[in-house]
């Protein structure tokens, strides 16, 4: 296949540092690939993406060169760096810059100079291959996190790209949400020839769709080559296990031989039935104790709020919080669940019912003593920073609940892994490390119950991992936890009772392990690999294969 | 900003860009060339009607709320601040100082709120019917730059508002709380909140702009998407808006509609009676065109 981009020994240091973020990165990149690129916070795989675009390069010293189509990337013209290489970014938000979907559609087509007939063909073109038709004079503030997302990847469309770099796009959209997403990624590779390179952490459905993975360690290239045999190398890495999905994670760890590892549920089941294999249940792990909480009662009834705009967005809302409770909330976006958070948070007052804490009602609380008792993580944590340091931003926040000790919040940036930026800028950190930020702020009060919005989002498996460690440790301490959250396998692993979210309702909660097995579609990939066999399977590890 | 206030099937929303920005220059200068009640309060109504018949009941009702309150602060204003005028409605006395209520206060102050009143509901209808596009479109053949600008700087003033007040909302997690305490504190806490949404909408902003660049801002001489076709109906609009505008000025040439002294101000004046029928035929022209509009439906 035609070579499109080649990097020969590309070394990158951001400026002000003294470390390469990329080391020696040798790579070529052919036409048609669906090149997905592996790698833990930090890896450098964001910079890596960054390189072969030059108007995304950022500030830095570069050895070894990086060409597209033989041409040094810095040197390709404004144009034709537009035309043929287009980019999606992370935040859906931060690229519209019309007022209108159809006007976000024909910014770069006016940028390039396209006359009125040429962008009318261009759009109707790419507007009726997305499906984007009934949305293209919707106010861009009207459109949902997927639909932004489509609109972006639209928008770089219009263009007919050779090669479409996406970094990360599906990290701030819902599960089915990303999965549509990727099915149209899947369909403009497939249908357009056209060449993908992404970055993702989510790597459970990206990676069927890729021909290719490149991992990076440390800003080291360490692998180059097809999907499954890349997986199987992560598998044997201590610290990249848990980038490695669920389905093929299940054949490494059950020790399933294949030649090559399925990657989807429906190419796992295959497998397992061609082969006859037979799976039992493990007994099960004693339930988690924890420390009796303190004795209160948090309690929402009849709570239903209405925006002007959008109309009801939470109906009747009945809930009582169990003292020393894990609750998982899961829905879809819009569904009501940041709102709910909020109200039981006392941060916004509903049009009907009561939100009590023992007997006081949340948003007529005195803010400094229900910040004494409720901490409340955003799913946008900058919207809760101050603009200082991250140790002033703890400090700050340890002395609103009366303990600013210097050895608090050493021991929360030492919990987060925050040590090494304690004296950067909040804003400055890494979207993982934000995250983390937030999470430690939420924590250091010392609440009675903390509220978190979609606490794993953004997130790479490791830290993902680490944040559930952390919040065990405080459950067990007698902490409640209440989280909305898309993520299936970190409800079904931390949280004790589970609930959905529907059209602004909530049903009734349920223990997870029924929650999750009662499920068809909400659920663990395990559980639908194998649930025919072994109905509450969640993990690999509740199950064993039997030996005949 | 927001795209589509009202029915986009609307002759109103409809009628070509050009002619609706003629129709809403000559209703600004209506509204600053009269001084007379009587007409003021016509342009007011004719302005309240034609923003009921294109508004939904709420936006109608908050707008009316703080356009009202505005005006009933302006005409206290003068009746409390005009101590010249004519003919005197009230005296009261405290010690020396000698207070008086008078006609010219009242009438004058009645005249100034209903024509500031006027003037917001124009705006307000003028946002709804030139929306972003439209005034992009309008500018861009004279200044390409300004009407990117326009674009950019709108959507910018939409999020930072949508920013702005989820701040509100999510600092009171950090102790910030812009409604507890002393005015001194709130104010305190509410330039907090700004420093906080000016560094991280400068933040997004960074993003932004290099975005527009990788989709090609500034490698070119932009064009422009949007085009309007001219029609029968802009064409009759625009004649007929024109007409009736250059008959208003004609009447207004002659001295019409306004006082110089304003101490000879009064209920209503012998022609005003002609010139208010004339304002409110003004004021209904997008009416009748809807009429016209619905006539020539298949």
């Amino acid at each position: 296949m035609r070579e499109l981009i080649k990097s020969e020994h590309l070394t990158f240091t951001y400026a002000g540092q003294t470390t390469p973020t990329l080391t020696d990165i040798s790579l070529q990149i052919h036409a048609g690939d669906f090149v997905t690129i592996v790698g833990a916070t930090g890896s450098g795989k964001t910079t890596l993406l960054k390189q072969l675009k030059k108007e995304l390069k950022p500030a830095g010293t570069q050895q070894g060169q990086v060409t597209y189509q033989g041409t040094p990337v810095a040197d390709l013209t404004s144009d034709v760096s537009a035309q043929q290489l287009g980019y999606v970014a992370q935040d859906p938000q931060v690229q519209p810059i019309m007022a209108t979907v159809i006007e976000e559609l024909a910014f770069p087509l006016e940028n390039l100079g396209y006359s009125a007939a040429a962008m009318n063909g261009r759009i109707a073109e790419v507007a009726n291959f997305l499906g984007l038709n009934q949305l293209l004079h919707l106010p861009i503030e009207d459109l949902s996190g997927g639909q932004l997302q489509l609109v972006n990847l639209a928008s770089v469309l219009a263009l007919k790209p050779q090669v479409i770099l996406l970094d990360e796009p599906t990290a701030q959209l819902d599960p089915t949400t990303a999965q549509n997403f990727l099915n149209i990624l899947q369909q403009v590779h497939d249908e357009l020839a056209i060449t993908i390179v992404l970055t993702e952490h989510r790597l459970s459905r990206v990676l069927a769709l890729a021909n290719r993975m490149v991992l990076l360690e440390h800003g080291h290239l360490t692998y180059d080559g097809p999907v499954s045999a890349g997986l199987v190398r992560m598998q044997a890495d201590a610290a990249l296990r848990p980038f490695v999905p669920a389905v093929p994670a299940f054949f490494l760890d059950q020790q399933l031989p294949v030649s090559e590892l399925p990657l989807t549920v429906t190419t796992g089941r295959r497998v397992i039935a061609q082969h006859g294999w037979q799976f039992t249940a493990v007994s099960a792990q004693p339930s988690r104790h924890s420390t009796p909480p303190s004795d209160f009662s948090l309690t929402a009834a009849g709570v239903s709020l209405r925006y002007p705009t959008t109309g009801d967005i939470l109906h009747q809302v009945d809930l009582n919080v169990d003292p020393g409770s894990w609750l998982a909330i899961i829905g879809k976006n819009g569904s009501g669940k940041s709102t709910l958070l909020s109200v039981l948070a006392g941060l916004r007052k509903p049009q009907h019912g009561k939100v009590k804490l023992d007997q006081h009602v949340v948003w007529k609380m005195k803010n400094g003593d229900r910040l004494q008792r409720l901490s409340f993580l955003s799913q946008n944590p900058t919207e809760q920073f101050s603009g200082d340091t991250v140790t002033e931003e703890l400090t700050a926040q340890a002395r609103l609940a009366g303990d600013a000790s210097a050895e608090r919040v050493t021991d929360l940036l030492t919990t987060f892994q925050l040590t090494a930026v304690a004296e950067q800028n909040a804003f400055d950190l890494s979207g993982g490390q934000q995250q983390l930020l937030g999470m430690a702020l939420a924590l250091i009060t010392q609440p009675e119950v903390l509220l978190l919005d979609e606490p794993t989002k953004g997130l790479d498996p490791a830290t993902k991992l680490l944040v559930g460690r952390v919040l065990q440790r405080a459950h067990a301490a007698g902490l409640t936890i209440i989280m909305a959250s898309h993520d299936m396998d970190f409800c079904a692993e931390f949280a004790d009772a589970c609930t959905f979210m529907f059209d602004g309702r909530l049903n009734q909660p349920q223990p997870t392990r029924q929650f999750f097995t009662e499920n068809f579609l909400s659920t663990t990939a395990v559980n639908r690999l194998v649930r025919q066999q072994v109905p509450t399977a969640l993990f690999s590890q509740d199950v064993t294969r039997k030996t005949i | 900003m927001r795209v589509g206030i009202f029915d986009e099937l609307t002759f109103f929303s409809r009628v070509h860009p050009l002619v609706a920005a003629g129709y809403f220059v000559e209703l600004f200068t209506l509204l600053l060339i009269f001084n007379h009640l009587l007409l003021t309060l016509a342009l007011f109504a004719g302005l309240s009607g034609l923003c009921s018949w294109y508004f939904n009941r709420q936006k109608v009702l908050s707008t009316l709320k703080g356009v009202g309150s505005l005006m009933v602060l302006i005409w206290l204003f003068n009746v409390v601040l005009n101590q010249t005028g004519a003919h005197a409605l009230w005296v009261g006395h405290l010690g020396s100082l000698t207070f008086r209520v008078t006609q010219t206060a009242v009438l004058y102050g009645l005249t100034m709120a209903l024509s500031l009143g006027g003037m917001i509901l124009a705006f307000v209808l003028f946002n709804g019917v030139i929306t972003t596009p439209k005034l992009s479109y309008l500018l861009f053949p004279v200044v390409p730059r300004l009407a990117m600008l326009l674009t950019i700087s709108l959507r910018m003033v939409n999020l930072f508002t949508q920013k702005f007040r989820r701040l509100v909302m999510l600092q009171k997690t950090r102790g910030v709380v812009v409604s507890e305490g002393s005015w001194r504190l709130r104010l305190q806490k509410t330039g907090r909140l700004l420093r906080i949404l000016l560094i991280d909408s400068v933040s997004s902003a960074m993003e932004t702009a290099v975005l527009m660049e990788a989709r090609g801002f500034g490698s070119k001489k932009r064009s422009h998407y949007q085009t309007y076709r001219w029609q029968a109906m802009d064409g009759a609009f625009g004649l007929v808006s024109l007409v009736m505008f250059g008959l208003v000025i004609g009447l207004r040439t002659f001295g019409w509609g306004w006082t110089g002294d304003i101490t000879q101000f009064t209920l209503i004046n012998g022609s005003d009676g002609w010139l208010a029928v004339s304002v409110i035929l003004f004021t209904s022209l997008p009416l009748m065109g809807e009429v016209g509009y619905r006539v020539c439906e298949n």
